[in-house]
């Protein structure tokens, strides 16, 4: 045994035994605590109207200020409105997705999602819905990658000297991965299990 | 002698939850994508002009108007039922 391995392990014992000392008074604890419980008991009985609040903060105020703010004001900034409408259209993403009471894609997400879809003969129709959703993922995929080469190819100039072009061929990219990944999770929901 | 190899025979039930978990990080990963994918267009396109922002915004915003929250009073009465909410 080395003098290092023994420096290693003299440090974790004293990461172990050293006591942790809170800087925060318990009395400011107690109140942070009581705080947190309040907004969730408000959140849990005003679900829809809190969504309906997110959804026009994220959707629309923060996109805007960001849009107006400074000098550089309507369409003189690119990056600025690239990432105001950026914040826009995922603001609504959760409204879309994991809404149903308002969304019908959400709705029906909603009964692929939870666990009594893929018990006894309910899994039979879950695992069908999967494997049709291989090949969408596939092909979105696909069209993601040839836009990337589209794009920054029918392009008369360099297109990756422009920072608002760099980010948007590392989101389409991005997109790919995900799709990608989410082609192997169909892939694995419908594997038989009976 | 034949070699007999040693088979894993997991639980049933084991492999539903694996089905549904699958599922449901299928389902996220797929939406999640095609908002990206459109994003990354706005911002590929938009050197070449920025009336493609402009426009890729306000199509994404009209069709969210229809698509979601035009149906939103006629469907309500559905979208409860689906969600498990009697109305």
């Amino acid at each position: 045994m080395s003098t290092c391995d023994i420096g290693i392990r003299d440090f974790s014992v004293l990461q172990i035994t050293r006591p942790t000392v809170s800087r925060i008074p318990a009395v400011v604890k107690a109140r942070i605590g009581a705080f947190r419980a309040r907004v969730a008991g408000i959140i849990r009985k005003h679900l829809d109207l809190t969504k309906a609040l997110g959804l026009i903060i994220f959707g629309a105020v923060i996109p805007l200020v960001i849009y107006f703010l400074g000098d550089n004001q309507w369409f003189l900034n690119p990056a600025r409105a690239n990432t105001a409408v950026s914040i826009a259209v995922i603001g609504t993403y959760p409204l879309v997705m994991y809404w149903p009471n308002v969304s019908v894609v959400a709705a029906l997400g909603k009964h692929l999602r939870q666990d009594e879809s893929w018990r006894g003969k309910n899994s039979e129709e879950a695992r069908i819905q999967a494997r049709s959703l291989i090949p969408v993922s596939g092909t979105v995929a696909g069209i993601s990658l040839a836009t990337i080469a589209l794009a920054t190819r029918l392009a008369n100039r360099n297109q990756l000297e422009d920072i608002n072009a760099v980010i948007g061929v590392g989101l389409m990219l991005f997109s790919s991965i995900l799709l990608f990944w989410s082609l192997g999770m169909w892939f694995t929901a419908s594997a038989n299990t009976s | 002698m034949p070699i007999r190899a040693e088979v894993w025979s997991p639980k049933k039930e084991g492999l539903e939850k694996l089905n549904a978990v699958a599922a449901r990080q299928g389902y996220w990963l797929i939406t999640l994508g095609i908002y990206t994918y459109f994003l990354g267009l706005v911002w590929v396109l938009s050197p070449l002009n920025l009336w493609f922002t402009l426009v890729g915004a306000l199509t994404y915003f009209i069709a969210f108007w229809i698509v979601i929250l035009l149906p939103y009073s006629s469907l309500r009465e559905e979208t409860k039922k689906l969600s498990g909410k009697s109305p």
